[in-house]
């Protein structure tokens, strides 16, 4: 590629004329060759950015899809932490707190049944009160 | 002067503290023994009892309910084994001595021995501390339910209880009285 025909290419590129093809070759041209004449040399700057940055982006595009699958990776651990949180300091205890209530109400029972057995002998020493009372007036 | 005092007050908490541990030493004591079931539940379990989301119109369990609100500690020791039986006995008597419990009532027949002990609370109606401890007879059955017969049963309840709210959980029919309620409305 002899500089004439970049010469050309240039021209056109700022006309807004050139096609993408022809302008990776301006790319190309640039990235490849460090000497050249100085009124070429003028607009490497612009080419080699535009080539560069061409490289970058992909990469850009990369880091950001690594950080979505950091974010989603990192959400489903909280999820789980949250819904094992959520398990032992309600579910579970709530569960456990049935069971005991049903151990608490039949010991209740037991104790109300026993209970009652000696009133039962409460009200009858009552009744041998009266009866005595009856008795000895 | 200030010396004698704080020894006081100081004797005063250990003497509290001892006796709040003694009645704790028996279940304690029996707590990982295979031959003896142990139930207990603790202040925080009542907290989540009393948390617990159940709309319920079975009367019987809003009594129970309400009761959980008055209760703070609840545990039971049931043992199977006659020896063990027998150990319960010394242990309840030691624990009445030492904490100084008064004997609430007696009640004997063919298949048990009952004897309940408590510390009063505030006014004449509230009991802090009730104890039950029972014993089944020689040649008696003493049964916790239809199905399990078991040898001795000691139950201790904490809070600010009433004999009353805790006799009427059980049905009411169980009184001679309700008998004969029974009697009459069956005749109808």
């Amino acid at each position: 590629m002899d500089y004439k025909s970049i010469k050309v290419l240039l021209e056109r590129y700022f006309e807004g004329e050139t096609t993408l093809a022809q302008e990776a070759e301006l790319r190309a041209f640039y990235q490849q060759h460090t000497l050249m004449p100085e009124e070429l040399a003028r607009y490497a700057p612009l080419f080699r950015y535009a080539a560069e940055e061409q490289h970058r982006l992909p990469q850009k595009q990369l880091v950001r899809k690594q950080r979505n699958r950091w974010a989603i990776a990192a959400s489903i651990v909280l999820l789980i932490g949250i819904s094992t949180n959520y398990y032992y300091k309600s579910y579970l205890p709530q569960q456990q707190a049935q069971q005991a209530l049903e151990e608490f109400k039949s010991g209740m029972s037991y104790l109300s049944q026993n209970l009652n057995k000696g009133r039962q002998s409460i009200q009858y020493i009552n009744y041998f009160d009266v009866s005595k009372n009856k008795i000895f007036k | 002067m200030k010396v004698t005092m704080k020894l006081q007050l100081l004797l005063g908490l250990m003497l509290l503290l001892s006796t709040s541990l003694q009645a704790q030493k028996i279940f304690d004591k029996y707590e990982n023994n295979e031959n003896v079931s142990f139930i207990s539940i603790s202040p925080k379990m009542f907290q989540f009892i009393a948390q617990l989301d159940i709309n319920t119109d079975d009367e019987e369990t809003q009594a129970y309910l309400e009761m959980v609100k008055s209760i703070n500690n609840f545990k039971v020791l049931i043992s199977t084994d006659k020896e063990i039986a027998n150990d319960f006995k010394a242990d309840v008597q030691s624990m009445v001595k030492k904490n100084t419990m008064e004997t609430l009532m007696r009640v004997r027949d063919e298949d048990t021995n009952v004897v309940f002990y408590m510390i009063p609370g505030k006014n004449d109606n509230e009991i802090k501390r009730l104890v039950m401890h029972v014993q089944g007879m020689p040649n008696g059955k003493l049964q916790i339910d239809k199905k399990r017969q078991v040898e001795s049963v000691l139950l201790l309840l904490d809070g600010d209880l009433n004999l009353d709210q805790i006799a009427r959980l059980s049905d009411k029919m169980d009184l001679p009285a309700g008998e004969q309620l029974k009697k009459v409305k069956k005749k109808q």
